[in-house]
């Protein structure tokens, strides 16, 4: 068994390697392009996106929906499995409550980049209509990015105060760890809040995490469109957010895995675990898919007959079997096999999983659009198609890259790994090791 | 030869302000100016002036014309009776309350002038109308269970009925008027029409308002009367406009999404408020 100050050691954060240094460079590089185009969007207007009349939503709300489902993980991980008593995800609480702030900060900016006018964002508490889906959205959202936060930080409370001492030599670093841990010292008192507090939030997030999976369905379901107009909405944005959310996971635990070295802690096991638990999430999602598709198509309404052509045969044919297939068919596949479950297939198949969510959204969002109801006449010919103008592309990379770069700075200051639940799992405690030699 | 010289002289001048003002009269539009005469019972009368020119794209209202209005006696003497000057549409509505019965002449005509004089953009014109006055008055009766609409058209001057005339009569409607009682229907001896009118007709809150009209004739000019009874089928207001619906604005939003969403919403964050409250707490229970 390790011993209290080696199991420090291996957790506590750790300055960025030349690969780090690298890839934070690279992220940052990422982001001030996104800057600089987002300049020229305020400056010019949305004219320099390729949304138009009918295309008003592109690929900055198939991001937006996109990260909105990654941040259902905070709630997978942390409060359903805590609940549920599966101890065996601790270790992987942290990484999936990094991933869901990440994920919902850059959910609520995405929404401000679709907007033309972002300077009348404040419009929206001071003139919003409670009986429109934008406005629960605005709750929800900022609702559930305040409860994630209190989520990451609850659990990080003893872990600061472990650091605080473990960074003794280096003063600045201490001092800021000290302020963070709140003066914490695991007094009964202390421990008393802090699970109570803990308990609290887990049940809190679970209803509003369904909350604003469930709203963003309603954003587009509330809409009388081919592809939207259906009653499944909520609970099949629900099951697709944690696939993306799992796969999400899957992702980062492998890559801090290798770049951390601790398969001491994440171990095969866990992605085994995890395979299985990805193999349940897509078929779930795959039954709810058969419906979204199955019930239209059975009762072939023209509006939704010319919907499920463009899908399943037309324009978007070949990327929709990429994602229901490849993101969705093939993992089950993959990791229904013992074999498919060691970490670098399930690293694999979780790319592909999150990729597939991805691209996913925006087959939920633009193909609708183009296809309304009342027919498209008297506009441009160029407006009866969308694909993402170069600069639509490097704002949304932008998002990507700025949800990569939150991961990384807290992956930077924050344990990957819960440092106090681990220890006091293990059974390991700082007085039985300060006795030994 | 100085005689001579200051007659040249003269002349030059006469003919170089004549030439002056007569291009710059050139420059100015010729306007057509109509006149007419309305009055309608309850509203008093009007006299109608219009104007319109030939402009680029043909015929353009005469906009901003400003017209003297006078009243012409007999040996032509003027009385002025004040200034109009037409709108946008290039019409002006001249009240005519200051026309009094006595200023008519013998035969209970009134003869108006209008001069268009020093306008800008228009050159100098002038018109006018000769009109005798009557009164036409329109009431609703009940006659073996139809409800009619009665109207009699009587000389103001001599308050001898004026027989023969056709009239027309409409109930209003949203759009059009609905022309009832066919196309038109001529006093009788009395002065009199009678048009049944229907029992069917749909109103707001019942009501119904019709108008009885002589149209553009001559000497009298245009008269109108109208009448409002609740004799129609009620229509009931479905309109949602002041109800809280949840297509309403946000002051009148539905008290049930009022209240629980807003329980949910005070709900949760006073839980969060209470979450940040224990951290306070923990900061503040070290032994």
């Amino acid at each position: 068994m390790k011993d209290y100050n080696t199991l420090i050691k291996e957790l506590a954060p750790r300055k960025f390697t030349a690969l780090g240094k690298l890839w934070t460079g690279f992220l940052i590089a990422v982001l001030v392009a996104a800057l600089v185009c987002y300049y020229f969007q305020l400056r010019d207007g949305l004219i320099i996106t390729e949304m138009r009349d009918y295309a008003l939503w592109g690929v900055y709300i198939s991001n937006f929906v996109f990260f909105v489902a990654i941040s259902l993980v905070g709630s997978l991980m942390t409060a359903i499995l805590r609940l549920s008593g599966a101890n065996w995800s601790t270790p992987l609480t942290r990484i999936s409550e990094i991933i869901a702030v990440a994920a919902i900060i850059m959910a609520g900016l995405t929404i401000i980049i679709d907007m033309g006018r972002p300077e009348r964002i404040l419009y929206l508490f001071t003139h919003g209509r409670l009986q429109s889906p934008i406005i629960w959205d605005v709750v929800v959202i900022s609702t559930y990015l305040v409860i994630s936060l209190l989520l990451l930080y609850y659990p990080l409370l003893p872990d600061f105060a472990i650091l605080k001492k473990y960074f003794k030599g280096k003063n600045k670093l201490s001092k800021w760890y000290g302020k963070l841990a709140l003066n914490w010292s695991g007094t009964d008192s202390q421990r008393q809040i802090y699970n109570k507090s803990i308990r609290i939030l887990s049940i809190m997030i679970i209803p509003v995490a369904f909350g604003i999976h469930t709203v963003t369905a309603w954003l587009f379901a509330t809409t009388y469109r081919p592809g939207w107009d259906s009653t499944n909405f909520g609970p099949y944005f629900i099951a697709g957010a944690f696939v993306a959310g799992a796969g999400a996971v899957i992702t980062i635990m492998f890559i801090l895995r290798k770049s951390h070295k601790l398969q001491d802690y994440i171990t095969d096991g866990h992605f085994d675990k995890m395979g299985k638990l990805l193999v349940l999430l897509c078929l779930l999602y795959l039954y709810f898919n058969v419906n979204e598709y199955l019930v239209p198509a059975y009762k072939m309404t023209v509006e939704e007959g010319v919907h499920l052509n463009e899908l399943f045969l037309g324009q978007y044919a070949a990327l929709f079997y990429l994602v229901i297939v490849g993101g969705l068919i093939v993992p089950i596949i993959v990791l229904i096999f013992p074999k498919g479950r060691k970490p670098v297939p399930v690293f694999i198949m979780g790319v592909i999983v999150v990729l597939g969510a991805w691209w996913k959204r925006y087959l939920i969002v633009t193909p609708t659009l183009l296809h309304p109801f009342l027919p498209i006449q008297g506009v441009p010919e160029s407006w009866h198609h969308y694909y993402p103008s170069t600069m639509e592309w490097i704002i949304t990379f932008g998002t990507l890259a700025g949800a990569l770069l939150i991961i990384t700075i807290l992956v930077r200051y924050v344990p990957i790994i819960p440092i106090h639940e681990t220890a006091e799992e293990r059974g390991i405690t700082e007085s039985e090791t300060t006795k030994k030699p | 030869m100085r005689r001579f010289n200051f007659l040249l002289c003269a002349f030059a001048v006469l003919f170089v302000w004549g030439s002056y003002t007569g291009h710059s009269q050139s420059e100015k539009n010729r306007a057509r100016v109509s006149l007419s005469y309305e009055s309608i019972t309850g509203d008093g009368s009007f006299l109608v002036i219009s104007g319109k020119f030939r402009g680029d794209e043909g015929f353009e209202p005469a906009n901003d014309m400003n017209f003297d209005v006078y009243q012409v006696f007999e040996g032509d003497s003027l009385s002025a009776l004040g200034k109009a000057t037409t709108d946008a549409q290039g019409e002006a509505r001249f009240a005519l309350d200051a026309l009094s019965v006595e200023t008519a002449n013998e035969d209970g005509e009134y003869t108006l002038k209008v001069e268009a004089k020093d306008n800008e953009k228009y050159r100098d014109t002038d018109k006018d109308i000769t009109f005798k006055k009557s009164e036409l008055v329109a009431r609703i009766s009940e006659e073996g269970g139809v409800n009619h609409l009665i109207a009699t058209l009587v000389d103001s001057q001599t308050n001898s009925p004026i027989t023969d005339q056709p009239l027309l009569v409409y109930v209003k409607r949203l759009f059009k008027p609905l022309k009832i009682g066919g196309e038109f229907v001529s006093t009788d001896e009395n002065g009199m029409i009678s048009v049944p009118v229907d029992g069917d007709l749909p109103g707001l809150n019942g009501n119904l308002t019709f108008e009885v009209v002589l149209s553009d004739n001559d000497p009298y000019g245009t008269v109108k009367a109208r009448v409002t009874e609740t004799i129609g089928i009620p229509i009931v207001d479905e309109s949602t406009f002041n109800k809280r619906t949840m297509w309403s604005p946000p002051g009148k939003t539905p008290f049930f999404l009022l209240i629980f969403p807003n329980l949910m919403i005070v709900g949760i964050w006073a839980t969060i408020a209470l979450l940040i409250f224990n951290l306070f707490k923990i900061n503040k229970s070290k032994s």
